[in-house]
């Protein structure tokens, strides 16, 4: 589960305001409004398996294109991020899960 | 990564470099403003850099610009604040080396600050056409950039635009207007990217810049100070701008609808 925060224009309360943007995977699964609280949650349960195995499958190719890029970066970032995948698996399937749960 | 004076970073490659790659590729330059798209004080990250499909809005324009035959150079503008994203997407997300530059508080100036930047090569003849994007419109298709990079050539200047067939002209209080002045026929929703030639855009901004004139866009400056005619070419419903929370969405549901899943 990834969490980011930007200013978008709300459908709601149509006010440009921070919203809370919370992904699963590749996917956007939900947005709130910080200023009025509208939350718009989205079932992402569908396309996730079939985009959780192109991303499997592509791994390879694109650790192997960051490797000709920059190794050093790829040498300092990888045994930490590897590390912490299982984790942040768990909470990619619990956001999916939720998602699936709030149709 | 090199930096240099005024703020100028460059992502990838030397100066020498460049001239040589970008007289290969072709001679348009493609800019990504990323200046201003959804930063406020307090804010987490610009909207540009939130991500779509698995990469950042803003790498999904810059990819399509850099695919255009003819576009041998990418610049990519963006906040003080916003350079490691940018970094970022530089390394990670681009298939094209970015010549990544700060951008001022409007988006004239920050245009105006990327032709500068390129003004060495424009003034040599190395770039003949600018290709200007929102980095908020992360669906132009390669087709219509290429559309509006060709009818620049052309014409000095060209924009895409959808017919606004659906505008109504708003008239005093919450009435339409009847008077029938304004035609919907005649109305175009223009979009980005707006190409111009490059000496011509370059001049007309420096000359609005001692005006201090802040137009909408880059075709408003060029109509204010150029007399080169501005062509519009037939724009993308899918070439929205991500403003509502909900476009969001809708730009996930084109990039799945279309099979444009990255890497």
């Amino acid at each position: 589960m990834n969490v980011e925060e930007s200013f978008l224009r709300c459908t709601a309360c149509d006010q440009e305001a921070e919203h809370v943007v919370v992904y699963a995977g590749r996917f956007v699964s939900e947005i709130q409004c910080t200023g009025c609280g509208a939350v718009t949650r989205l079932d992402v349960s569908e396309e996730y398996l079939p985009d959780l195995r192109q991303r499997i499958s592509s791994k390879p190719g694109r650790l192997m294109r960051r490797l000709r890029r920059d190794p050093g970066e790829l040498a300092t970032t990888l045994p930490q991020r590897t590390l912490s995948k299982p984790l942040r698996m768990v909470g990619e399937f619990r956001t999916v899960w939720r998602s699936r749960r709030g149709r | 990564m090199h930096e240099a004076p005024g703020g100028v970073y460059d992502a990838s490659v030397s100066q020498t470099r460049r001239h040589r790659s970008s007289r290969r590729r072709g001679r348009a330059a493609g800019v990504v403003l990323a200046g201003g798209s959804g930063t406020r004080v307090g804010a987490g990250i610009n909207k540009a850099f939130l991500p779509l499909a698995g990469r950042s809005i803003a790498s999904w324009g810059l990819n399509t610009l850099g695919a255009v035959e003819g576009v041998g150079i990418l610049v990519f503008v963006v906040r003080p604040d916003d350079l490691e994203h940018a970094r970022f997407v530089a390394g990670r997300e681009t298939d094209r080396p970015l010549e990544i530059i700060t951008g001022g508080d409007t988006r004239q100036e920050s245009e105006l600050l990327a032709l500068r930047h390129l003004a060495d090569r424009i003034d040599t003849g190395v770039i003949d056409t600018v290709l200007i994007h929102d980095a908020a419109r992360p669906l132009v298709s390669h087709g219509l950039a290429a559309a509006v990079l060709h009818a620049a050539r052309e014409s000095g200047g060209a924009v895409p635009g959808i017919p606004g067939t659906d505008i109504a002209p708003a008239g005093d209080a919450d009435r339409l207007d009847a008077s029938g002045a304004l035609r919907p026929d005649d109305l175009v929703r223009v979009q980005t990217p707006q190409g111009f030639r490059a000496c011509t855009i370059l001049d007309a901004y420096e000359a609005a810049a001692r005006d201090g004139f802040v137009g909408t866009d880059t075709a408003s400056c060029a109509e204010e100070y150029t007399d080169i005619p501005v062509t519009w070419v037939r724009g993308e419903e899918t070439n929205f701008k991500i403003t509502y929370a909900q476009d969001l969405l809708l730009a996930q549901d084109v990039v799945t609808a279309l099979g444009l899943r990255t890497g």
